[in-house]
Formats: C-alpha cells, sequence, structure tokens
C-alpha cells in the first residue's frame, strides 16, 4: 500500500469551490446584481474551474497508475476537522483506483455538461446562480467521492443534497418546483439519518470512521469474527442512506419530480453523479458488505424489483424527462442488482457507461426541448429526425447503448450484470429472470421514446413548429463526445469469452479496481454452469435487438402499449400514474405527519398545556375571591374572630400537653 | 486556583453597567446617538472578551481569571468569579451577539422610539445579568445575576412588545420565577449542610461541590425524596423551565412573540443558554448519582422536546413562534446530549449551545427584517421575496442550514457529536432522536419556501426592500461564523477540551462508583 | 415632713450611677419634647403654630438619637435588677426607630396642612417613640405592658386624626377597642406566667424551668403570644389591619406599618427565645406547631387576598400580613439557634423601611379627600413622574424579594435560618406564596410602565413636598445600599 502525500486532491475540491464562490459573490458584486452576469462569463468561469480540476484528477489518474500493482494512493491530509475526546476526524482525502475512476467521470461528464448548459442557460435570467450551484455540486460530489473519512463522506452526502434541492428549485417562482426541491431534500435526509445511524454502529465496533483504516481492520481475519454479528445491521443501515440518495424503491420518489429542475442538472445530478452515490459507498466499502450474506441479499432483491418496477412505469410515461428518470431508477437498480450478487467491480462499470449514455440521453432531450422551446411531452413531437438531425443521431447511439445493442458500451456492462446473477451464485434464481426481463424493458421504452420524438408525424404545435431549430454546436458538441464515449466506453471491460478469444484482451475495469475490489473468479467454459456464458450473452443480445426494434417500428404514430395490445387499458392506466405510489405516500405519511402537527401546535400546546399554566392562575383567583369573604368591615366580627382563634390555640396547646 | 489573577472578568460584567450609568446621564434629546453609544458599549465589551480569550490557557482545567472578595461573610457568600472552558465559549457567545444584534434591529426611522434611553438602559443591565450568570462561582452570586437577567427583559417584552405584551411578560417572569425560588431554597439548603459538615457556611461552588449527600436509589419515591433527589430536582426544574423543556415551555412562543426583536434576538441567543449551563455547571456535577439515576427520564423529556418541538413549529401560521418553537427543538438535544453521561456527547451540547445561539440570533433577525418592511409575521401574507430581496434569500438559506444541521455549517457540528456520543452509551435514544433531524428538516425548509419561494401573491411583497449595510454587516459576521464553526470546530471549542475532560472524568468517577 | 419619708420609704429615689442616668436621657427628652410641642401647637394661628411645633418636634428627636449615640461606648446597663436592659443590640434598634419617627414626622410636614391635622401630631410622636424604645429594652412583662400601652394609646389617636374623613375614625375606633382586647389578653397572660414561675422577669422565669413547669405557664404563655400576635397581625388576630390600613392618616400608617411590627416582633421574639424555645420540654413541639400553623395560614391567607385587591393601600396591607407571616417562620427558626434573632430584625429593618418608602409616595400621589387611590389610576404614571414611578418600583421589588433590593437579603437570611432550623416544608410553602406575592407586586408596575392612562379618569397628580421627597430618597437609598452590600449590618 504505497501513499504518496501530494495537495492535488485538496485542489480537485477547492477548485470548483472557488467556481462556486466567483459566480455566487463576486460576479453579483461586479455586475451589481444577481441576475445580471451574462450567460457565457458565468458559463466561462465555471467550466474553466471544472475543466482545471478534470486536467488535475487525469494527472492524479496516471500518478495512481505509475504505482502500479500495489494499489497506491495520493493522500493530501489538510487538518483534523474535529478530534476530542475518542472522536477524531481527519480532514484527509484520498485518491485510489476507486475514486480517481470516480472523479474522471464526475469531472469529465460535468465539464462536457458546464458546456452544454451555457448554450442551454443562455436566455435564463439568473444564469450566474446556476453555474454558481453547478460548481458547489461539483465540490459537494467530489467531496463525498475523495473523502478519507465517512463523516467527510457524509458532509459531501448532504451537500449533493442541497445542490439538489437548490437545483431542483431553481426556478423558484413556480411553487410546484419549489416543493419538488424540499421533496427531494426531505427524502434524502430520510436516508441520510440511516446512514448516520450506520456509521455509528460501524463506529462502536470498528472504533473508527476513516476508511482506509476500516478495509485495514477487515483485513486481518480474527477481526472478522468480532465484526461479523453486528455487520448485517451495519450494511443495512448504510444501505438506508443507499436507498435515500440513490432513488432506491422505498425513497425514490423524489427522482421523478426532481425533474422539474433544469435538464442539465438532470443530466449531472440525477444521472450521472450524485444518484450513483449509494453505488460508490457500496462499493467503497464491500469487504464489509461480503460479510453479511442477508444484507447482500437484500441490496440485491431491492435492486432487482427497482429495475423491474422503474423499467415498468417508464414504459407508459409520456414526458421525455419522466422516461429517462425511470429508467436511471432502473439502470440504479441494476447496479445495486450487481452489488448484491457480489460483482461490485462490474457495478462501477455500468455506473461509467451509465453515466455517458445517460448523460447523453438527457442532454439530448435537453435540446429536443429547447429546440421544441420548453416542450417535454412526446405526444406533441414527433419527425424531428428532419429538423435535429445532430440530436437525433448522438441519441440514436444513446439509446442503442443502453438498450445493450451489441459493440456499444451498454452491452457490455449490462450483460456482464445479467451473466454475475447466475455465475456469481452459481446458481439459477429469480434475480437473472427479472434482469433479462428488465432488460427487454429498457430496450423497448428506449425505442418507443425515440420513435415518438423522432419518427412519425409532426404533432408540433405550430408555435413549436416555427421556433424549430437545431441547437448550436456548444451544446451538440458534448453529445458527440458523450455520443463517442458511449460507443467505445463498453472496450474498456470486454468479458472473459470474448476477451480470450481475441488475442487475451484484460477486463481493464476489474483489474484497474482489483486492489479496492478483490476479482470474483468467474466460472469458465466447461465448469459445471447451468447456462454457458456465450449462451447468455447470445440470448440477451436476441432479446434486446429484438425488444428495440419492435419498439422502433410500432410507436411511429402511436403512444402507448394499450393502443397495441388492446385488453390492457387498465394496466396502462395504472403504469402511467406510477402506480399511485406518490399518492399512497401522501395520504398514509404526510397527512398523518401534517394531522399531528397542526394537532400539536394548535389543540396539545394551546389548550393542554398553556390551558394548565393558566389554570393555576385561575385556580388562585378563585381560591382569593373565597377566602376574600371573612374580610366583612364589622367589629364584632373582628373580635369574634379574635376570640375563635385564642380559643383554637389554646385547646390545641392543652390538648397536646396531656392527651386524652 | 489561581488567587485573584485578574479582574478583567468584573471589568466584563460591569462594563455594560458604567456605559448603561453614563447613558443616564446624557439628556435625551440626543435620542438618536443612543443605539450607536449601545454598539459601542457592545464593542467594548467584545474588545475586553476578545482580550479575555486571548490568554484564556487551553490546557488547565480548573477556574482561571478568578476573583474572590468576601460579601457577606457571616453566610459564606463571596464574589467569587471565574471562567473556565465550559463557560468561556458561552461569554463569547454573549460578546459577539450584543453588537451583532444591536446592529441586525436597527430602528428604520428614529421619530417613532418610545424611551430609547431607557430601552438601552435595559439592554445594557440585561448584559451585565447575563455575564454574571455565566461568570459567577459562587451558588449565591449565581442566583443573584440569575434574577437581575428577569427584570430588564420584563421590561424589554413589557413596554416595548406587541399586542399582548403584559400577559406574555407576566407569565414569563411568574414562571421562572417560580422555578428560581425553590432553587433559592436548595441553596440555602446546601450552604446549610456545608456549615453543618465543615462548620462554615460556604457558598462557592468548588467547596460545595466536596459535600457528599445521601442517596438511597431502591424505588422511584426513595429516590425522589431522598436529600439528593429533591435537590437536583430543585435545581433542575428552574433550570429546565428557562431551558425550555416540554412540559414547561409555553412561556416561549408567547415571550417571543410579543418582545421586540432585539429583545427575543437576547431571549433566543442566550437567556436559553442560562438554563443548560445551569444544568452543566451546577445541576449534574453537584448532585451526580441522582442525576444519572433520572439521566433516562430527562433525556426522554429531551426527545420529546426534541420531535414536539418539531411537530408544534411544523403546525405554526405565524412565522416568529416557529423559529420560537424550533428553538424548543434545538434544546432538547442539548438535554439529551447532557444526560447522556458521555464525554463527546456532553462536550456537544456545549457547541450545540454556541451554534444554537448564532443560528437562533440570526434566524430572529430575518423575522425582524420582514416585520418591519411588512408588518406582519403570518407566513401566508409571505412568498417570493428572494425575488425582490436575494441578499436576505441568501442570508436566509444559510441560516435555515445551520438551523437543519448541514454538514460544514455549525449545526452538524452540535448535532452529530451529541448524536454521535449519546449513540455509544445509548442508541435508542439517539436514533429517535435522530428523527429530530428529518422533522427539523421538514419545518425549517416550509418555512423558508413559504417566505422566499413561490410567486409573488400579494402586491406589497413586489418591492421589499433588501438588507441596508448594517444588516447586511450582521449577517455577513453571523454567517462568518456558521461556516467557520462548521469547517474549523477546533480552533474556536479547541481552548474548552480540557475542562471537558476532567469535568467528564469527574463525572465518571462519581457516577461509576455508586 | 415625716410624710414625705413615709412617702420615699414606699417608693425609694434609687441613686442612678451616671451611665443609667444617660441611658434613661433620651426618653426624658422625648416626654418634655412632646409637652413642649403640645404648648407650642395649641396657639391660634394654626399654621404658624404647627411649622413651630414640627420644628421643635424634631429637635427633640435628634437631640434624643444624639444621645442614644453617644451610649454606645457603656457596656450592658440595666435598671431594677433586669426589668430594663440597654445593651448593643437594643442601642441599635432605637436609633432604628429614631430614623423611622424622624422620616415618620417630615412626611407629615405638608400633608397635615392640606388635611387639617391637629398639629398635636407631631407631640404624640415622640410619644410613640419613647415609648417603642421602653418596650424593645424590657425584659419585664408588666413593663412590656406598659410601653405597649403608651405606643398604641399615642398611634390610636394619630390614626383617628384625620377629621375631614369618617374612615379615619372608624379606624381609629376599630384598632383601639381590638388593641384594647389584645391588651387584656397580654395582661392576663402575664399574671398566669407570674403564678407559674413566681416572677414577671422573662429571663427569671426561665430559670425557673429547672422546677418543672405547670400547665398553667402554658396558658398564661399562649395568652401572651395572642397579644403579641394581634399587635403583629397574624392570621387570626389579623382582622383591623386592612381596615385601619385603608382608613388611617396616611403618612401615620406608614410609621405605624414599620415602627409597630418592628416592636411587636422584638417583643415576640424575646418571649419565644426565653420562654418557648429555651426548655426541651413537651411544650415545646406543640408551641411550634401552633406557630407553625399560624405561620402558614398567615402566609397564604395574605398573600392569595391581596391577589384581588385593587385599592393600593387595601393591597400593601394584606401584603404586610403575608410579611408577618414569613417572620413567623423567622420565630421558628430561633429553635434552630438563638443567634437567628439577628435575621428577624434584620428583616424588620429592611422592611421597615421599603414600607415608609412606599406610604411616602402614596402620601404624594394621594388627592386631598377623594376615595384612595386604585391601582389602575397609577397607569401611565411612568410617562408623567417616572422618578416617583422608579421609587415606587424599587419598594415594590423588594417587597417582593427581587435582588438588587434588601427585600431579597432580608428574605434570603430569614429562610435560611428557618431552613437551618429544618423547617423545609414551611419555607418552600412561604416560597410558593411569595410567588404569588411577585404577581401582584408586579401588577402595579405593569400599570405604571405598560398600561396607557385611561383619558380623564385616574389623572393623578402628585403635590411634591419635600418631606416626603427626603423621606422617599433616604428609603431608596437603603433599599439599595443594603441590597448589594448587606455586610456592615450583620453582626
Amino acid at each position: 500500500m504505497q501513499v504518496i502525500e501530494s495537495n492535488i486532491p485538496l485542489l480537485i475540491i477547492l477548485l470548483p469551490l472557488l467556481g462556486f464562490l466567483i459566480n455566487g459573490a463576486i460576479m453579483p458584486i461586479f455586475y451589481r446584481g444577481f441576475a445580471k452576469t451574462p450567460a457565457n462569463v458565468a458559463g466561462g468561469i465555471a467550466t474553466f474551474f471544472i475543466a482545471s480540476s478534470f486536467i488535475l484528477a487525469v494527472k492524479a489518474f496516471l500518478q495512481v497508475h505509475e504505482m502500479g500493482e500495489s494499489s497506491g494512493a495520493v493522500l493530501s491530509y489538510a487538518f483534523d476537522w474535529f478530534n476530542y475526546g475518542n472522536l477524531v476526524i481527519p480532514f484527509s482525502l484520498r485518491i485510489d483506483a476507486l475514486s480517481s475512476l470516480m472523479t474522471l467521470i464526475i469531472t469529465g461528464v460535468g465539464s462536457l455538461i458546464h458546456i452544454y448548459s451555457i448554450g442551454y442557460m443562455h436566455h435564463d435570467h439568473a444564469v450566474g446562480r446556476f453555474f454558481s450551484y453547478l460548481n458547489l455540486f461539483c465540490f459537494a460530489m467530489l467531496l463525498l467521492v475523495l473523502g478519507d473519512s465517512l463523516v467527510i463522506l457524509f458532509f459531501g452526502w448532504e451537500g449533493v443534497g442541497l445542490c439538489s434541492y437548490l437545483l431542483i428549485g431553481f426556478w423558484y417562482s413556480d411553487t410546484e418546483k419549489a416543493n419538488a426541491g424540499v421533496k427531494a431534500f426531505i427524502t434524502n435526509r430520510v436516508g441520510d439519518l440511516g446512514f448516520l445511524v450506520g456509521m455509528f454502529l460501524l463506529y462502536s465496533v470498528f472504533g473508527t470512521l476513516t476508511i482506509s483504516e476500516i478495509v485495514a481492520l477487515l483485513g486481518n481475519p480474527d477481526f472478522i469474527a468480532k465484526v461479523t454479528p453486528v455487520a448485517t445491521l451495519i450494511c443495512l443501515a448504510l444501505f438506508v442512506g443507499a436507498t435515500g440518495k440513490s432513488a432506491q424503491l422505498p425513497l425514490y420518489v423524489w427522482l421523478p419530480d426532481a425533474m422539474a429542475g433544469p435538464t442539465p442538472v438532470s443530466a449531472l445530478i440525477h444521472a450521472a453523479t450524485m444518484v450513483t452515490a449509494g453505488v460508490y459507498m457500496v462499493a467503497r466499502l464491500n469487504p464489509l458488505f461480503e460479510l453479511s450474506a442477508t444484507a447482500l441479499s437484500v441490496v440485491a432483491n431491492v435492486g432487482a424489483v427497482t429495475a423491474l418496477f422503474a423499467g415498468t412505469i417508464a414504459v407508459a410515461q409520456t414526458d421525455i424527462k419522466k422516461v429517462l428518470a425511470y429508467s436511471t431508477v432502473s439502470q440504479l437498480g441494476y447496479m445495486f442488482l450487481a452489488c448484491g450478487v457480489g460483482a461490485y467491480n462490474t457495478a462501477i462499470f455500468h455506473l461509467m457507461t451509465h453515466a455517458f449514455f445517460k448523460a447523453l440521453l438527457f442532454l439530448g432531450s435537453g435540446s429536443v426541448i429547447h429546440a421544441c422551446s420548453g416542450e417535454q411531452d412526446m405526444r406533441k413531437m414527433g419527425g424531428l429526425k428532419k429538423y435535429l438531425p445532430h440530436t437525433y443521431i448522438t441519441m440514436l447511439i444513446g439509446s442503442l447503448a443502453i438498450s445493450g445493442i451489441p459493440i456499444f458500451s451498454g452491452f457490455f456492462s449490462k450483460d456482464e450484470i445479467i451473466y454475475s446473477t447466475i455465475a456469481l451464485p452459481a446458481g439459477f434464481s429469480h434475480l437473472f429472470i427479472i434482469g433479462v426481463i428488465t432488460a427487454i424493458l429498457t430496450a423497448f421504452y428506449t425505442a418507443r421514446m425515440m420513435s415518438m420524438t423522432f419518427l412519425g408525424e409532426e404533432r408540433l404545435s405550430h408555435h413549436a413548429k416555427d421556433h424549430l431549430h437545431e441547437s448550436p454546436w456548444s451544446m451538440v458538441g458534448p453529445l458527440y463526445v458523450l455520443a463517442f464515449l458511449a460507443a467505445v466506453g463498453g472496450l474498456l471491460g470486454i468479458p472473459h469469452l470474448l476477451g480470450m478469444n481475441l488475442g487475451h484482451i484484460p477486463h481493464l475495469i476489474s483489474h484497474w479496481l482489483s486492489p479496492i475490489i478483490a476479482v470474483k473468479h468467474l466460472p469458465l467454459v466447461g465448469e459445471h454452469l447451468p447456462l454457458h456464458e456465450g449462451v447468455v450473452m447470445f440470448g440477451s443480445i436476441v432479446f434486446a435487438v429484438g425488444s428495440f426494434t419492435i419498439g422502433w417500428r410500432t410507436f411511429k404514430n402511436k403512444f402507448f402499449i394499450s393502443d397495441i395490445v388492446k385488453g390492457i387499458a387498465g394496466v396502462q392506466q395504472v403504469l402511467a400514474n406510477k402506480y399511485y405510489v406518490d399518492e399512497i405516500y401522501d395520504a398514509v405519511v404526510i397527512t398523518s405527519l401534517k394531522g399531528i402537527s397542526s394537532w400539536a401546535a394548535n389543540v396539545f400546546d394551546k389548550v393542554v398545556i398553556d390551558g394548565a399554566v393558566n389554570g393555576v392562575a385561575v385556580v388562585s383567583r378563585f381560591f382569593a375571591d373565597k377566602i376574600r369573604v371573612i374580610q366583612n368591615g364589622d367589629l364584632q366580627a373582628y373580635a369574634l374572630v379574635m376570640l375563635f382563634g385564642v380559643f383554637i390555640v389554646v385547646v390545641t396547646v392543652y390538648g397536646i400537653l396531656n392527651p386524652l | 486556583m489561581i488567587e485573584n489573577s485578574s479582574s478583567l472578568l468584573s471589568w466584563i460584567i460591569f462594563a455594560p453597567l458604567l456605559f448603561g450609568a453614563v447613558l443616564l446621564v446624557l439628556p435625551s434629546k440626543l435620542e438618536r446617538y443612543f443605539r450607536t453609544f449601545a454598539l459601542v458599549a457592545g464593542v467594548a465589551n467584545l474588545l475586553l472578551a476578545l482580550k479575555l480569550w486571548a490568554n484564556f490557557d487551553g490546557f488547565i482545567s480548573e477556574m482561571q481569571f478568578v476573583q474572590l472578595v468576601s460579601w457577606i461573610p457571616q453566610l459564606g457568600i463571596s464574589y467569587f468569579l471565574g471562567v473556565d472552558g465550559i463557560s468561556l465559549p458561552l461569554v463569547m457567545l454573549t460578546a459577539f451577539i450584543t453588537p451583532i444584534a444591536i446592529l441586525g434591529t436597527w430602528p428604520k426611522d428614529f421619530s417613532k422610539l418610545k424611551q430609547e434611553k431607557f430601552f438601552v438602559f435595559m439592554v445594557m443591565v440585561l448584559q451585565t445579568g447575563m455575564y454574571g450568570t455565566f461568570l459567577a462561582c459562587d451558588l449565591f452570586l449565581f442566583y443573584f445575576f440569575w434574577e437581575i437577567v428577569l427584570i430588564p427583559m420584563f421590561f424589554l417584552i413589557g413596554i416595548w412588545g406587541g399586542s399582548e405584551r403584559v400577559y406574555a411578560t407576566t407569565k414569563f417572569f411568574i414562571y421562572t420565577m417560580v422555578g428560581s425560588l425553590l432553587m433559592l431554597v436548595a441553596i440555602m439548603w446546601m450552604v446549610y449542610r456545608h456549615q453543618q459538615n465543615f462548620g462554615v457556611p460556604s457558598a462557592s461552588l468548588i467547596d460545595l461541590a466536596k459535600l457528599q449527600y445521601d442517596f438511597f436509589h431502591n424505588g422511584v419515591c426513595s429516590a425522589v425524596f431522598s436529600e439528593q433527589g429533591l435537590l437536583f430536582l430543585a435545581f433542575t426544574l428552574a433550570f429546565v423551565i428557562k431551558v425550555p423543556m416540554v412540559p414547561f415551555h409555553t412561556w416561549l412562543p408567547d415571550a417571543h412573540v410579543q418582545a421586540p426583536t432585539l429583545g427575543s434576538v437576547f431571549l433566543a441567543a442566550v437567556l436559553l443558554k442560562l438554563g443548560t449551563y445551569g444544568l452543566i455547571r451546577i445541576a449534574i456535577p453537584m448532585f451526580p448519582e441522582a442525576a444519572s439515576y433520572f439521566s433516562m427520564m430527562m433525556m426522554i423529556l429531551g426527545i420529546i422536546g426534541v420531535i414536539y418541538g418539531a411537530f408544534c413549529a411544523w403546525g405554526q401560521s405565524d412565522f416568529k413562534k416557529l423559529v420560537a418553537y424550533s428553538s424548543v427543538s434545538h434544546m432538547g438535544y442539548i438535554l439529551v446530549g447532557l444526560f447522556s453521561f458521555n464525554q463527546v456527547a456532553t462536550a456537544g451540547s456545549l457547541y450545540q449551545m454556541v451554534n444554537h445561539g448564532i443560528s437562533s440570533a440570526g434566524l430572529f433577525m430575518i423575522v425582524g427584517f420582514l416585520y418591519e418592511r411588512l408588518h406582519t409575521r403570518n407566513l401566508n401574507d409571505f412568498g417570493g421575496i428572494a425575488k425582490s430581496a436575494p441578499i436576505m434569500a441568501i442570508a436566509f438559506m444559510i441560516l435555515t442550514l445551520s438551523s437543519v444541521a448541514l454538514p460544514g455549517t455549525n449545526g452538524f457540528v452540535g448535532e452529530f457529536t451529541i448524536l454521535f456520543g449519546t449513540f455509544q452509551v445509548r442508541p435508542v435514544v439517539a436514533l429517535i432522536t435522530g428523527l429530530g433531524v428529518i422533522f427539523g428538516a421538514i419545518y425549517a425548509l416550509k418555512a423558508y419556501q413559504r417566505v422566499m419561494f413561490g410567486p409573488v401573491t400579494n402586491d406589497h411583497n413586489k418591492h421589499v426592500a433588501d438588507l441596508s449595510v448594517r444588516e447586511f454587516l450582521a449577517m455577513g459576521i453571523l454567517t462568518v461564523f456558521i461556516f467557520g464553526i462548521g469547517f474549523f470546530p477546533n480552533t474556536f471549542f479547541g481552548k474548552s477540551n480540557s475542562t471537558l475532560d476532567s469535568y467528564s472524568k469527574q463525572l465518571m468517577e462519581k457516577v461509576i462508583h455508586e | 415632713m415625716n410624710s414625705v419619708a413615709s412617702l420615699l420609704e414606699i417608693f425609694p429615689i434609687p441613686t442612678l450611677t451616671s451611665e443609667q442616668s444617660v441611658s434613661l436621657l433620651p426618653l426624658v427628652i422625648l416626654s418634655i419634647t412632646a409637652v413642649l410641642v403640645i404648648i407650642v401647637g395649641a396657639q391660634k394661628s394654626s399654621d404658624k403654630g404647627r411649622t413651630g411645633a414640627m420644628l421643635l418636634s424634631l429637635f427633640g428627636m435628634f437631640l434624643s438619637a444624639t444621645v442614644t449615640y453617644k451610649t454606645f461606648s457603656f457596656e450592658q446597663v440595666d435598671f431594677l435588677s433586669g426589668t430594663l436592659l440597654f445593651d448593643y443590640q437594643e442601642r441599635i434598634l432605637s436609633l432604628v426607630l429614631h430614623l423611622c419617627a424622624v422620616l415618620g414626622l417630615l412626611v407629615n410636614y405638608g400633608y397635615d396642612k392640606r388635611e387639617e391635622l391637629m398639629s398635636e401630631i407631631y407631640g404624640l410622636l415622640p410619644i410613640s417613640l419613647a415609648g417603642m424604645i421602653l418596650m424593645v429594652s424590657t425584659n419585664h412583662l408588666l413593663f412590656m405592658f406598659i410601653s405597649l400601652e403608651i405606643m398604641s394609646l399615642a398611634i390610636y389617636v394619630m390614626v383617628a386624626m384625620r377629621r375631614n374623613s369618617k374612615f379615619s375614625a372608624e379606624a381609629g375606633l376599630k384598632y383601639f377597642i381590638l388593641g384594647g382586647l389584645a391588651s387584656a389578653f397580654l395582661l392576663y397572660g402575664s399574671a398566669l406566667l407570674f403564678g407559674a414561675s413566681g416572677s414577671f422577669n422573662l429571663v427569671l422565669i426561665s430559670q425557673s424551668f429547672e422546677r418543672g413547669v405547670s400547665p398553667i405557664f402554658y396558658v398564661g404563655l399562649m395568652f401572651v403570644m395572642v397579644g403579641l400576635l394581634f399587635k403583629v397581625g397574624a392570621f387570626p388576630f389579623h382582622s383591623w389591619i386592612p381596615d385601619v390600613y385603608q382608613g388611617a392618616t396616611t403618612s401615620v400608617t406608614g410609621f405605624m406599618g414599620a415602627a409597630v411590627k418592628l416592636v411587636a416582633f422584638m417583643a415576640l421574639t424575646k418571649v419565644s427565645l426565653n420562654l418557648m424555645f429555651a426548655s426541651t420540654s413537651v411544650g415545646n413541639t406543640a408551641i411550634v406547631l401552633v406557630v407553625g400553623g399560624i405561620a402558614a395560614v398567615t402566609i397564604i391567607f395574605g398573600n392569595f387576598v391581596a391577589l384581588k385587591q385593587n385599592e393600593l393601600k387595601r393591597m400593601l396591607a394584606y401584603s404586610t400580613i403575608a410579611h408577618t407571616g414569613y417572620l413567623l417562620l423567622g420565630i421558628l427558626s430561633l429553635s434552630g439557634s438563638p443567634a437567628n434573632a439577628q435575621y428577624i430584625m434584620i428583616y424588620l429593618v429592611l422592611y421597615a423601611f421599603s414600607n415608609i418608602g412606599i406610604f411616602a409616595l402614596i402620601v404624594m400621589l394621594e388627592k386631598s379627600g377623594s376615595k384612595d387611590i386604585v391601582i389602575d389610576d397609577l397607569a401611565g404614571l411612568w410617562n408623567k413622574y417616572p422618578m416617583i414611578s422608579i421609587a415606587m418600583t424599587i419598594f415594590l421589588l423588594s417587597m417582593a424579594g427581587i435582588p438588587l433590593t434588601s427585600g431579597f437579603i432580608g428574605k434570603y437570611l430569614l429562610f435560611a435560618a428557618a431552613v437551618s432550623a429544618k423547617q423545609i416544608v414551611l419555607v418552600v410553602l412561604a416560597v410558593l406564596a411569595s410567588v404569588v406575592s411577585v404577581y401582584y407586586y408586579l401588577r402595579v408596575i405593569i400599570t405604571m410602565f405598560m398600561k396607557e392612562p385611561q383619558h380623564g379618569s385616574g389623572v393623578v397628580v402628585a403635590s411634591k413636598w419635600i418631606g416626603c421627597g427626603i423621606t422617599v430618597a433616604i428609603s431608596v437609598f437603603i433599599t439599595i445600599q443594603m441590597g448589594i452590600f448587606p455586610a456592615i449590618f450583620i453582626k
């Protein structure tokens, strides 16, 4: 374990922070007003800082690479954020194999999205604020990825939650969008509580919160015996945090509503980076997760069910961004499925490829919306192929990638996940079936989206029609770069079968991540296996291509699956309303909490407690009224009272002196 | 214990009173300059406090800058001042908050001022009372200043308050009086016990700490009615009313809603800390067995405070009441932290006292800004103010983040350490307290959204004036503190580490061996 | 000639040592001033006579005060084998009484012209002062009765002095008749005590305990207690206080409330020190129970009824009853250690000055002939007369026992003594009842500071008399000074 001290990691996170401060504070002073900074000035500054931190990320990547096999790391220790008693949290940042890869993704895709959003947000009035929030987000995400101590990771964890709140509710004058922001923050907060509890549990066993120390401790076997009983509890608590942040089943509701934010935000935060934080955390702590089979099975099952659940909903959505949102939830389900079965490196591989093609698809949809001057409903689009050629080509590559069509990146990573669901547990399980069905669904709804937007006759409103224009190069450029990455990305992880035959090309990603994630032995050809790897690969290709072409052809002029298959109008209705999950959540959780709060505020507090306090005053006044009566001003009465008093006194003294 | 090392502490306590005396002499037609005069006084005290901070030795855990003058020798009462790691942060909080508060609540037009001289004099007396309570090491002196704080607050709310200010201020005064008078009886009993054991009566904290009270805990009523149990409950009742803990909190929203902004900033930022300071300084160390016996009860009440306070805040439609109930919720954390008898949680509670002081002072100032501009506190009248007052929106956002305990702000430093420490002792309690983190976010963001976001419904929200230079300065300093403590907690609280260590060690010895 | 000689045998003129004669001198001076003042005051032109009488009376009191001050250097002086005892404590008390009398006199000046009080009031003051000094310094029960009568008679007349208001006469009469009843009890009790122990002197009676205690002793003791409890205004015997306080000439009420209570409680302390708590016989617990019961009921009654009063003077009357209850608690603490007597004395002295001060303020605020001040009349006093309202606030806070004022120190000392005598339950009761007292004191402060005057009614006109001004100034000074530096006063 070779560690180099350098301040590159510190610089990587400070640059976006600097960008945030310049755009957020200095520019408004310079331009005397918050909404005055012109788009390309603010955009330029933001892009400059994120790009420079990308260059540093590459430099760090190379440095780690030179260290070769011995799992080197670049560490920069800033100061002791907190040390009192037994709570010691060093503010140290660490780039090793896994975090360098993540940094590359964040800063790379981030820079592309920054360039893209200069064009996209050009005529928005508060551009300076937008770019300052974007840079702040990058700072928080990098902090999350580079943080060496779990608390620093938590720093970034909640920081990205804040930025997603700010960016979703960016156009705050519309309450519905502001509500979406609040919903995102609160749901994340629920997850964060789980994460907090996981951290405390972890501390109570490990005695430290620094990740490198935890992983080291998990190295020696006798310590493992001490940890295993509690491991399940810790992993489940941490996984609750992950579901909150990466929008898995119970806490996914905020992601579809998060589409209220500007599209670059959806691309950056809700596709490429923030939502993958959960997957990163699970991958980072994989030795811990390995210790408890139950936790792994929970992760796998939640992932699989979410993938399927979201996939089915995506099929019935009409808003282009909602389709992509549910597809993100579904792909994240895939990643957690991979982690659940133990194929962490495949999950990271899929995370990377997903970042490429999902960002591409979101940006593509952004340029479509930009072209149709804000129209998001696919039913009012169609036939845009000839008007937006570049967008069409790049989105086509993206959708081919996501559907898992061969040679595109999606095929390699998704196929490996499906294969590992039966290979690693070395057995036939429901996970494999769900994986295959979701793959089919993915191809199907992506093709549906493409054909509804680009093929068929134009259903544009004439206002949108005459404003229809291809997006400027500043937007299309990043699309092409991402398209190239989406296409080529797969080569980084050529599966064993092909690799061996095509001349020993290793699975680069898992090789690169090996110091962090021990490579699992995938059973090779010939070992007893229900389905031969080749058969699985061939099957997935056939399914993917088939469902893609069906989707592609049927949805030229039709909108819903119920138009094709007559009988299932009801199912279509349920899917369109997202299984009424939001309505159920509202009815069960939110209205009851609101009820309690108004009861507590108005009834219990005012009437009961305040009442008791004022009651004491009323009682004492009443008592005072009663005993005031003795004082009636008549002399004889006074004398009588006196004599009565004397009598009482003497009798008591006499009574006590010689008791009867 | 260093004898009579310097009279700096007396200067800190009585400097405001001297300024007040000078003020009384000034002719009242100079009314416009009284606020600047108050600011100058506040800054002067701040300089004194900084001098204290500068040569406060972070490695000594006992009292420093001690000043011991015998006051009523026959009763063992002495004018005994001292500062240690626990009281230092609170003194610094008071020193910083005063000028900021005066700056932040600068009256817009000086024509509508009511008895400005008396108002500023009351603020001065309030400061003396606050400093005195934190610096007193003699129980009688502590009580003396504890009561003195009541009088100016009574007049501040009573004369310059809102519509039903009389009800609010009477309720505030009587409520605190009940608690503190029972505390007085407890003090008398302790002084008497000291005289019985050591021959000479003494009310100084250090001597009284040596006393041993018998405590038998073979049953609830025997614990309650044992000597230490009764003393502990008497002291805790007085402090808990001030904290405020849930069943005794109803005076806070009324007092806040009716108080003038400056008054409610002081009330929220410092006066609530007197209660928790009393707990950490007197109630827990003096009666450790009783404290540990009742710790579970107090923690449960703390949790109720956190959750119930958050729910009440969520249900409010009056912005100032919402912030008041948020204080109830935040102070609940401190109770949980203190009574978990864990070293880190106790430190966390001390940090939370300071952090809550900063964030609630800021929030009340925001309420004051809005009230001064729109003359309403009802959340439904606001909406879309961020458009016309962006700087106020940013300041309010930073304060909300601090009260929601986002990492990187001071709120997180306090709450994380409390939850961390409490979890090691009682995981379930920490888990439920953790729920407060979620509900805290709900009502804080609801408030922010109702005020700042959304379309501009009623017209006079359109051109809400943004922060003036003074207000911006006040908010700026608060922001510096919020992020400063958030990122570098050690620089701010490093000096109290040794005192907290020895405090927890002594506590553990006493609690463990029983 | 031999008739004169036989007279001398019956009443032998005791040969007085120099110290004894000087100790008696103040009493002589006061009596002479009283007689001279009444002669000077009886002139036809009432106002010239009035100022002359006032000045003479003032001069007389100053003279006797300087003489008492000079006697400080002597040791203990006693007369007629222990009946009169001039020791250090007694001299302090007589100085305090002199100060009260002087202040009481100053308050009268100016008020008497408006109320057409007769100038005899300036003569009666020295007489009552002489009676008080005698009462404070005697250990002899009969002598106590005589000095009590001297003091009370002078005060009965002063109370009834206000001719143009029928309340004053009614108050005076009530006070006189009920006072007479109480004195009868006192006398009868002393007789029984004499029968039981063979002596009137408290010290000798306490020595006679070794020879066993006969039941008559307790009955006699109870009767003496009743007599004194009436003077002090404890619960069953309190009924005269509200009417007398409200009806009497306001300038006299301040002095009466303060000085009479001081003296009566001193007598009560002497009686309880020597008789009640000396022996540890069974009777002791019975008496503690009775006095405790009376104290508790007085506190509760005084505080709660005051809650509902609207007239200022009546409210203050009930608050005095409450303070009597606290002092009875102090009496109980004597069972703990005899040294607690000084705390009772301190509380009484501090309370005296707040009482005189607040009544001097009321004298200034009252309009001639109209009904008494209702608390709501004081609304908005703060804007019109800031100085008066600040002084009133200080006195009220002192009575409520809030720090920075002498009342707090007094209350702390008294309750600390009671706590050391293990009367925890009673102290807690007193403390909670004093919270109720805080409320009705606050009510006055609130009306002054926070309520706007209902225009027209209650517009209070303050007549500024220098006499009252000086009294208020001195009382405020003492209240604040004692509140911050009380050490010098406690021995």
